[in-house]
This record gives C-alpha cells, sequence and structure tokens, in this order.
C-alpha cells in the first residue's frame, strides 16, 4: 500500500464520524452578547450555570468556519478564540462563496464559476493571500483546511501543487459533478483526506449518487468529508466520515418564532431570559441548539458502533 | 407583559429580512463563457444571501438558487447513474428474502406501523438504515439480520448489489 500525503491538521483518523456545525455564532451577535450575558449572569446561579455548563460542552463540538467569517484585521485572535473554545475547528477556503458573488455579477451558474480560470476573477489575488495567512496561522491547531478549489481540475492541482510548494498541506476538493469520477479516485488514492463538494446546491436524488458514487470508489485509508451535507437519514448509507451543516442553526437566523418559542418552554417566572434585552435568549438558544446537533453526532457514532458488531472490525464501511 | 403575550407578538410580528444596499462598483469587462448558457437568478423571489449559498425567499422561506446543470455536468451524472443504476424499483412496505436468510424491509424506522417488528425474534440482528454494501457482508453464511430501509433508492440499490453478488435467485419477494 502506497503512502498517502498527509493533510495538516491536529485530526485523529480513529476520532468515528464527526459531524461539524458551520457558521459563525458568537462573533456575529450585536454588542458582544455573550459577555453581555455572562455579566449578567453572574448574578443569577441559574443562568451562571447554564453559561458555565455551555462553555464546557462546547469542549465536544465541532465547528467549521470559512474565509467569511472572520475580518481582515482581527481574523488571528478570533481564529485564535474559536480554536480555544471549541474540540474541532474546521477550515473552509470560502471559494464557494467568492464564486456565488461571482456567478451573481456576471449572471453565470455558480458551477460554472467553480471552473472559471482564476485569472479571470478580479478579487481572487486578494482572496488567495489572506487564505494564506489564514492557513500559516492555524495549520497546526485546527483539525484541518480546505484547499483554494477554484477552477478546473488542473487549475486546482496546479493551485494545490504551488500551495504544497510553500509548506501548506490543504485538504482537496471533489467536485464530482464539475471534476468527473477519476479525479475523485485519484484524490482519493493520493490524499489521507478528502471533501466531496456539489452536494449543498444538489437535490435529493443527486446527492444520492455523488454519495454512492464517491462511496463505491473510495479507496482504503482516505477520510471523506462531505461539505454541506446534514445529519439526514440517508447519511448512514455511504461511506462518509464527516458532515457538516448549517441547518442547525437557521432557526436563529431566520426564525425568531422558533427561538422564542424554544425559550419559552424553559422560562420561568423572574428569571432574566424571559425578555432579551441583554441578549441573553440568543446565546442560550444557540447552546441549546449546539447541544442538540451535537447529540445528533454522538447518536451517529453509536449507530456506527452497534453496526461494528455485526459487520465485525474489518468492515470498510465503518 | 406576560411571557405569553410575548411570545404571541414574537409569532405574530412580521418576519424582518434586512436587505443589504451596495454602491454599484464598475463593471469589469465580462468573461466570456460560450457554451454555457446563464443561470436566471429571480430576483423577485430573492431577497439577500447567505455566504453558504441559502436565501431568504420573499415568502420568508429558505431555499436555494437551482443550479442550471451543464451539459459536462450532466454527462458526468450520467455516467455516475449508470456506475450506481438501480435495476430493482422497489415501493414501500414491500419485504424480501436474501439468500434465504436476511430480510429487507422497505419501511420506515420510526413511524408506525413497524411491520418489520414482527421479524425480530430475538435470534437476528437488527439493522435500521443500512449501507450500500451490505451484501459485501451479509452472505448465504452470516448471522440472519433484518435491514429496515425507507429510501426507496437505496433500497434499491441494496437488492441490486445482492442480485450482482449472488444471482438473482438470492431475492425473494414476500407478500
Amino acid at each position: 500500500m502506497t503512502t498517502k500525503k498527509r493533510t495538516h491538521g491536529n485530526w485523529n483518523p480513529d476520532q468515528g464520524k464527526t459531524m461539524f456545525l458551520a457558521g459563525a455564532t458568537y462573533r456575529k451577535q450585536p454588542e458582544s452578547a455573550r459577555i453581555a450575558a455572562l455579566r449578567v449572569g453572574n448574578d443569577d446561579p441559574l443562568i451562571a450555570t447554564m453559561i458555565k455548563s455551555a462553555d464546557v460542552a462546547r469542549r465536544s463540538i465541532n465547528k467549521l468556519y470559512s474565509f467569511w467569517d472572520f475580518s481582515p484585521n482581527t481574523f488571528q485572535e478570533d481564529l485564535d478564540a474559536e480554536i480555544a473554545t471549541y474540540q474541532n475547528v474546521f477550515l473552509d477556503s470560502g471559494v464557494f462563496g467568492m464564486a456565488m458573488e461571482y456567478a451573481k455579477k456576471y449572471n453565470i451558474s455558480h458551477n460554472v464559476a467553480l471552473t472559471t480560470p482564476l485569472d479571470a476573477i478580479p478579487t481572487w489575488p486578494a482572496f488567495r493571500d489572506r487564505y494564506i495567512a489564514m492557513m500559516r496561522h492555524v495549520q497546526d491547531s485546527v483539525w484541518g483546511y480546505v484547499e483554494l478549489d477554484l477552477g478546473g481540475t488542473q487549475q486546482k492541482i496546479q493551485t494545490r501543487t504551488w500551495l504544497e510548494s510553500i509548506g501548506l498541506k490543504p485538504i482537496p476538493v471533489w467536485h464530482p459533478l464539475n471534476d468527473g469520477l477519476d479525479y475523485g479516485k485519484f484524490l482519493m488514492t493520493t490524499y489521507d483526506r478528502i471533501c466531496v463538494g456539489n452536494v449543498v446546491k444538489s437535490d435529493a436524488q443527486t446527492r444520492k449518487v455523488i454519495l454512492q458514487a464517491m462511496t463505491l470508489a473510495k479507496t482504503e485509508g482516505v477520510w471523506v468529508h462531505a461539505l454541506g451535507l446534514g445529519p439526514m437519514d440517508f447519511v448512514t448509507a455511504y461511506n462518509v466520515d464527516s458532515i457538516d451543516s448549517t441547518t442547525w442553526m437557521t432557526s436563529m437566523m431566520y426564525s425568531r418564532a422558533f427561538v422564542y418559542g424554544l425559550m419559552n418552554a424553559f422560562t420561568r417566572e423572574g428569571r432574566y431570559y424571559e425578555t432579551d434585552v441583554s441578549g441573553i435568549n440568543r446565546v442560550t438558544a444557540f447552546s441549546m441548539l449546539e447541544r442538540q446537533a451535537a447529540s445528533m453526532e454522538k447518536n451517529w457514532r453509536n449507530y456506527e458502533q452497534s453496526k461494528r458488531g455485526l459487520y465485525g472490525s474489518d468492515s470498510d464501511i465503518l | 407583559m406576560s411571557t405569553d403575550d410575548l411570545f404571541y407578538d414574537m409569532l405574530t410580528a412580521p418576519l424582518q429580512v434586512v436587505v443589504q444596499t451596495t454602491t454599484p462598483t464598475p463593471t469589469p469587462e465580462p468573461v466570456v463563457l460560450a457554451q454555457e448558457p446563464p443561470c436566471v437568478v429571480p430576483d423577485d423571489v430573492v431577497v439577500s444571501e447567505t455566504p453558504d449559498g441559502m436565501f431568504v425567499q420573499s415568502n420568508g422561506q429558505l431555499g436555494f438558487v437551482e443550479e442550471h446543470i451543464t451539459d459536462r455536468q450532466y454527462a458526468t451524472l450520467t455516467a455516475f447513474e449508470s456506475l450506481t443504476t438501480v435495476s430493482v424499483p422497489v415501493v414501500h412496505g414491500q419485504r424480501y428474502r436474501l439468500c434465504g436468510r436476511h430480510w429487507l424491509v422497505i419501511a420506515s424506522v420510526v413511524e408506525p406501523p413497524h411491520v418489520w417488528a414482527a421479524l425480530l425474534d430475538g435470534m437476528v440482528g437488527f439493522v435500521p438504515w443500512p449501507d450500500i454494501l451490505v451484501a459485501d457482508h451479509f452472505g448465504p453464511d452470516a448471522t440472519p439480520v433484518v435491514f429496515v430501509q425507507p429510501d426507496l433508492d437505496i433500497a434499491g440499490t441494496i437488492l441490486s448489489f445482492y442480485q450482482h453478488r449472488y444471482g438473482a435467485d438470492c431475492i425473494q419477494r414476500i407478500a
């Protein structure tokens, strides 16, 4: 068996199925609601306990952040703070977002934008340089970081080769619909980890076709992360090792009714969180949603562990 | 104001959608991508966007802009589908005997009626939401197992793989 290229990061190949919660939370809240909540909560034993408990719980939660979640001036300290808070932090290049911006600007398909030559995109040089600075800063402290997966397959190979020549070891991304099956096989036989794209914007049928092709092509000893795949029923049918999704927090982003309904169920007379002046409702609701999402990972691992007894430990699906 | 009143207000308040306005920037020469027809984003529907490509529509629902699939992508998808062809069409409620030993029940794992429950007699393994490669592990000599798969595509794929590996005779539909 040939030795595969090792990608950067503090990951453990034996950590089991892993779910990343995508999306920035605290830093996007106005007026640092978390700090306000801590200040208010210190006067109330129940709230103080809840917040302390939530902070402890975050040490078992995995987060995925993208380039776009960090400002140019403070990304180093912000990244350090997230890495100190959560169990694993996974950094995505955010090329998806840049391609989306480009596609809208020129009225072309997003998938076409993903394969556009880099030189044709005016914002590419600045984007590349800032992301390289990010990768250098966190290369050993994050779980992993994603390559700059823009352009066609040749372009991506060139960019990755150049990144590797300057000492970076990003996780390559396979966009099956754009790159074809052979490129996916090449990545899976060459690297210890790959990401699979084209999932987020595909319908359920296409997602299953992509994941089935990946499962059949997967080689021994490669870790596959499905970008943007949520904890759906059909995840267990395919040989995917980790997933990420923003759906865990969409209720916080878009539905106040849901959040306040959630909080209402836990409200007691005379407590601070009956109103949201300090932002504590949002903080607590985020914490509850994080825990709910994290419990899915635990269930997923328990499920796979149960199957292991029937399959035998040498199973290649586990 | 009581909590119930507050909650009612929250429920009935209109959804606030922030539309960010930006200063128009000069547009450079567009890149010509021949053979690729444009993807038309319905401006009357999309009102705001996240970096992940998720949109809040004017009706307040989350959604994604449907992508136009290019010819190359269609060819790739077709190739994938031929690679993953399902030759055994199935419907909900069906039960299959595999290799005369295992059961595949096509039904919900969670929602009643649990039509598969009667098959668990204490001497078999139970695998809800089985993966597509179970045929590699549960052949004629393996511990008897009951698989319950609610997804028709995945169930059909499992049957196809059994058929491919052990022959058509290994699949028996039980009424």
